[in-house]
């Protein structure tokens, strides 16, 4: 079984600095949560981790380099389709078989079957879920000790992006570590115990999901108006953000939530409340642009 | 990667031996169609005599079963004997003399199984035509080797088609890159040859529909069944090379390579030093031309004149099948370093 280790991973094409200084490890037989918006670099991740695209930096599995013989631990589905549309999902069964000696094809067609797909028909006449399902189909009968999922339910509907998320958490129960990355936080929510947060190649928040969940939380209260001072509080080494919308300050704080709701209300808010926080909230503060905050900031003098 | 290719060599060779089998098909229906056809049987002129009033006809049949049919037309000077073996051919002597014999002195032409002599003999020509001749390969070894080239152009890029959106499949296996690339060169080549071998089959058996071909296998064959192999081999190499960095418009490649190497090849042979342009062409084709394998690829001998191949251009078919295999081992190695390179 394997651990995963990036350290100080940058990948640039051209003049885009796609990854930049990534390290984060993925221990043995844990689900890991990659997050991030559209062009942040999760798939350029996933592509340096499997030696697909030159890279600086090092990426190792149980503390060895990637080498070919690696990929018999290791299964990958990517994000977008990379079947042979003229070949059947047998066809692609088969070639699986004759390249793995780890890989189960009753377990494959076992799988199928569970997505009802037919494996005697030609890729090119599935869906773009059903294609997707295949994918996972064969990764998940190769019974790999590291499991690579860019996005692994794109496209399914929500009983088999239900069937994958158990089928992920089933093979994190073996021992497999998995990485995968998704823009359903919810359901990275439910599977994943560690996230990393991914902003233009570099990483904005990482941590396990329980303890980013227990630390966050929003004080929230409500001035007589819109430019009432919040002195004291911007400037809080524990506050990670304040957002203003007209007469609502919303603080996201690390630590010390009841302390701030009490500053809050000396400084003359009402109905303070503390709001629990959801991991689609912790992503979306974590890559909403830094200057948001600062344009709510209260102007100087007023 | 290998099976991959294995399995797209094999849907090749279905069409290809469904288009064959096709042909084959049609050229019984003709033999059934016309089964007088042959190639006697187009000789004009001596049905044209056969046919003359002034014309004598006598038809025997010969010990050996062979129908002899003597035509004799003293009014031309002609005098005819067909000998009709049936499916063993047909040999064809012709006897003219007075105003009708020709100048010409002594010469034979041999195409395939039919050989014609003209031979001038006192006052007469005498000339022989002769379809059951013993048949070498080199016809059937330049049609192979041209169904082979059109093979190696559609499965020669084997690299581009990985790039296409199948990276992350093939490079995320077992082995290394140079094994998956050799792997699939390597099923690729068999492919061609396999082609290759069929249309030597089809022809056989093509021929066979029409008449009972006498194979000899000589010097001349050996060369050209390497020559067709190899240049089909460096022709799919270098398709490989042009391709296997590049992930989209590999066709549009494959296809340009065609006419631009079939103009360099041309261009490469043609004496271009009349004028300044010529020269500055000559300049730019003729590098270009040794690295072109079609510039080293002919028919084979083809048709034999007094003895020895008509035209020039295989003057030194050794030497061709040298560079071809040089220019094959390096365009592979070039395509197989390129591929190396090539990231999802």
């Amino acid at each position: 079984m394997s651990t995963i280790e990036i350290s100080h991973l940058s990948k640039a094409y051209g003049k885009v600095q796609a990854v930049n200084d990534l390290s984060l490890q993925v221990p043995q037989g844990s689900v890991y949560g990659l997050l991030g918006p559209n062009g942040a670099g999760k798939t350029t991740v996933f592509k340096c981790m499997l030696g697909l695209a030159g890279f600086s930096g090092s990426v190792r599995y149980d503390g060895e380099p990637l080498v070919p013989a690696t990929f018999e631990r290791i299964a990958y589905v990517p994000e977008r389709s990379v079947l042979y549309e003229w070949m059947t999902a047998a066809e692609h069964v088969e070639m699986n078989r004759r390249a793995f000696e780890s890989f189960e094809p009753a377990r494959a067609y076992e799988l199928l079957a569970q997505f009802e797909i037919d494996p005697r028909k030609r890729c090119r006449a599935l869906s773009k879920g059903m294609r997707t399902a295949v994918m996972v189909a064969l990764a998940f009968a190769r019974r790999a000790e590291v499991l690579i999922l860019d996005e692994p339910t794109s496209g399914l509907d929500p009983i088999n992006q239900r069937h994958v998320l158990s089928l992920i958490v089933n093979e994190a129960a073996r021992g497999t570590s998995v990485i995968f990355s998704s823009h359903q936080i919810g359901q990275v929510e439910r599977a994943a115990e560690r996230i990393a947060v991914l902003e233009h190649g570099r990483l904005a928040l990482e941590g396990l999901v329980d303890d980013l969940k227990a630390d966050r939380k929003i004080v929230e209260g409500i001035f007589p108006d819109a430019t009432s001072p919040l002195d004291g509080i911007v400037g809080d080494p524990r506050v990670a953000r304040v957002d203003r919308a007209e007469r609502i300050v919303r603080v996201l704080v690390l630590a010390g939530a009841d302390d701030f709701a009490t500053r809050l209300a000396s400084a003359g808010a009402s109905g303070v409340r503390i709001l629990d926080l959801g991991l689609e909230d912790i992503f979306l503060y974590a890559v909403s642009p830094a200057d948001a905050t600062a344009s709510l900031l209260p102007k100087a003098g007023s | 990667m290998a099976y991959v290719e294995w399995l797209r060599v094999w849907r090749c060779l279905k069409v290809t031996a469904i288009v064959l089998v096709v042909l084959e098909i049609l050229l019984l229906i003709v033999r059934i169609s016309f089964l007088t056809i042959g190639p006697g049987d187009s000789l004009s002129f001596v049905h044209g005599v056969e046919n003359d009033p002034n014309s004598h006809v006598t038809h025997v049949t010969l010990p050996d079963g062979t129908g002899r049919t003597i035509i004799d037309n003293p009014k031309d000077s002609v005098h005819i004997v067909v000998d009709d073996r049936g499916y063993q051919g047909k040999r064809i002597q012709i006897i003219e003399s007075g105003a009708h014999a020709s100048k010409e002195s002594h010469h034979t032409v041999a195409m395939g199984d039919i050989h014609v002599e003209t031979r001038p003999n006192g006052g007469q020509t005498i000339t022989t035509i002769d379809t059951g001749q013993p048949e070498d390969f080199g016809y059937y070894f330049a049609i192979a080797a041209v169904v082979g080239l059109i093979i190696a152009s559609v499965l020669g890029a084997p690299f581009a088609r990985e790039n296409d959106g199948h990276l992350e499949i093939a490079l995320t296996k077992p082995v290394t890159r140079e094994r998956l690339a050799l792997s699939a060169i390597g099923a690729d080549l068999a492919g061609i040859l396999a082609a290759w071998a069929l249309t030597i089959v089809f022809l056989i058996v093509g021929h066979t529909i029409f008449e009972m071909p006498h194979y000899v296998f000589g010097p001349y064959d050996a060369i050209g069944l390497v020559l067709g192999l190899v240049s089909c081999a460096a022709w799919y190499a270098m398709l490989c090379a042009a391709t296997s960095s590049i992930k989209r418009a590999y066709g549009a490649v494959i296809g340009f390579a065609w006419p631009v190497a079939v103009l360099v090849a041309v261009l490469g042979k043609v004496d271009l030093s009349g004028t300044q342009l010529g020269q500055v062409v000559h300049a730019i084709v003729t590098p270009l031309a040794w690295i072109d394998p079609l510039t080293y690829v002919h028919l084979g001998r083809g048709v034999i004149v007094n003895g020895s191949p008509a035209g020039t251009a295989h003057s030194a078919p050794t030497y061709d099948v040298i560079v071809l295999a040089i220019l094959a081992v390096v365009y592979l190695a070039l395509a197989i370093v390129q591929w190396r390179r090539v990231e999802a």
